[in-house]
């Protein structure tokens, strides 16, 4: 009965539950969109010291000092304590120009003072792969992306909550004749809310991939940082909570006009 | 102890007095009618028996329990459990068939048995359209699914709010044929009337005039008995239908 009742509501109001999904679907999109980049941009900043593979610290001769380290130099590097890896590129004439050198986080400076101290001529230091500048842009966009996603999510809030209104009022005659009949104005307005809820859900998996494909291009073309692919993290979840959140703020609303419907006036057709 | 009692029943309306300390009375499987000019308060008195409405002052029992003291929560399941509504305008979901009208009532207790539906729909004489949607039926047949609704869940309490007043005469007939079918399996029939005719096929009539009873009802049973010792209605009044309708509530 009530899929009966949720598919022919649907079917007759089918143009107002779409514009309610098109407003919850951008605010969806935006606050996905700036999930999925400021995630994007802490874990590229993290991962410059915390990369599962690679170097994260570089040893260079001394401004001044030789062109290049000496050849025996990378195998000494190499047996460190804290040292997982290291690997030499070559200079023209011999040595290494540089030695790339994979160590524990926790265990950086410290590595880095005691190739300093070993490797004479040499200068360690860690290797970030998001520079101060572009960590800049970065928090920059971030918060540009949480403005937008403040006014769209706002926006839809006025528009679902209008058009939600709107339907209630379309709907006082239904509404007075189901209060006659002894339903309650809670289940009422949970009839509206399944209606509601179906919107939000196709709103809020549109908003999802639309707001992850946005993230994922403003990443790589703004910082030039690749996807990391589907990432079963709180990001995720960010879009169908604020359609979710929209809705419901929504539903609040319209519980509230569905109580003052008087169905005595209503069904008297005042 | 009546089933139905009303006691100095009062609604204002800003300045305006709609029922004025009306008392009253009905037994269980009686079927009273309520007449009166536009505005003299019948459908007030309807709306606080239904508890869609408060009265300002005065009390309403039925069958024993005190509907003025109702909560908003035990409001809606008076409703739910005790009364059926019909309506002038029917009041039909417009895009659900006959059927699913009458099952929408049964929802209310989150129990939809189309079988029961589709019995009451015949007991109406609409078995021939439990798929149709309302407008796809005439103003008699909605009427008609509109009665099925509001028996659907046995209630012991019928109100009925010009129920023929968008009717022809045919329909009429059998609108009242069903209300008296009502009446003869037990349940307590108030109808709100303009129309004189249907008001003499009712147990009782009751008159009201600016909110107050003008009418002394008659004695209790006294058409009832008539009616027992074979006499007919008024001249010129409403017939029986050749529905057969009315009966086997």
């Amino acid at each position: 009965m009530i899929l009966r009742l949720l598919a022919a509501s649907l079917r007759r109001r089918g143009h107002q539950l779409a514009l309610i999904a098109a407003a919850v679907a951008v605010a969806a999109a935006s606050v996905a969109a700036l999930a999925g980049f400021s995630l994007r941009a802490s874990r590229s900043g993290i991962e410059g010291e915390l990369a599962a593979f690679g170097p994260n610290l570089v040893v260079r001769p001394q401004v001044g000092g030789p062109a290049a380290l000496a050849a025996g130099e990378l195998e000494r590097v190499a047996a460190l304590p804290g040292v997982r890896s290291a690997e030499g590129v070559a200079a023209p004439g011999g040595g290494w120009v540089r030695i790339e050198v994979r160590a524990g986080r926790e265990r950086l400076e410290e590595v880095a003072r005691a190739i300093e101290a070993r490797v004479a001529g040499a200068e360690a230091r860690p290797l970030l792969r998001i520079s101060a500048a572009e960590r800049d842009l970065a928090r920059r966009l971030t918060l540009i992306l949480a403005a937008a996603c403040l006014v769209s999510v706002l926006l839809a809030l006025v528009s679902v909550a209008a058009a939600t209104t709107a339907i209630v009022e379309e709907r006082r005659v239904e509404v007075g004749l189901m209060l006659a009949l002894g339903y309650s104005g809670r289940r009422i307005a949970g009839f509206l809310a399944a209606e509601l809820l179906a919107a939000a859900l196709v709103a809020g998996v549109v908003g999802e991939i639309a707001g992850e494909i946005a993230a994922g291009r403003l990443a790589r073309g703004v910082l030039d940082l690749a996807s990391p692919g589907v990432d079963p993290s709180w990001a995720w979840a960010a879009a169908p909570a604020a359609a979710l959140a929209v809705v419901g703020a929504a539903m609040t609303f319209a519980l509230a006009r569905i109580g003052r419907v008087e169905p005595a006036r209503v069904l008297r057709g005042e | 102890m009546p089933f139905l009692e009303i006691e100095r029943l009062s609604r204002r309306f800003g300045d305006v007095l709609a029922l004025d300390g009306v008392t009253l009375s009905a037994e269980r499987g009686e079927w009273l009618a309520v007449t009166g000019p536009s505005g003299s308060g019948k459908t007030t008195l309807l709306n606080v028996l239904a508890g869609l409405d408060r009265p300002s002052s005065g009390t309403v029992r039925v069958g024993g329990e005190e509907v003025t003291a109702l909560g908003r929560r035990e409001l809606a399941r008076y409703r739910q459990r005790r009364v059926g509504l019909i309506f002038q305008q029917f009041h039909l979901m417009p895009y659900l068939t006959a059927a699913e009208n009458v099952m929408l009532a049964q929802y209310v207790h989150s129990v939809a048995d189309r079988g029961e539906a589709e019995a009451a729909l015949a007991r109406v004489g609409l078995a021939e359209r439990l798929d149709h949607l309302p407008s796809q039926l005439s103003g008699g047949e909605q009427q008609r699914v509109c009665i099925a609704r509001a028996l659907i869940n046995q209630p012991p309490l019928v109100l009925a709010d010009e129920p023929t007043g968008n009717l022809d005469a045919e329909n009429e007939a059998i609108v009242v044929d069903l209300l008296a079918g009502l009446r003869d399996a037990g349940h307590t029939v108030v109808l709100v009337t303009h129309s004189a005719a249907l008001a003499a096929r009712a147990d009782r009539e009751v008159r009201l005039d600016h909110g107050r009873i003008v009418t002394r009802p008659a004695a209790l049973g006294d058409r009832r008995e008539s009616r027992a010792a074979g006499e007919t209605g008024p001249a010129g009044g409403l017939g029986t239908a050749a529905s057969g309708a009315g009966a086997g509530w």
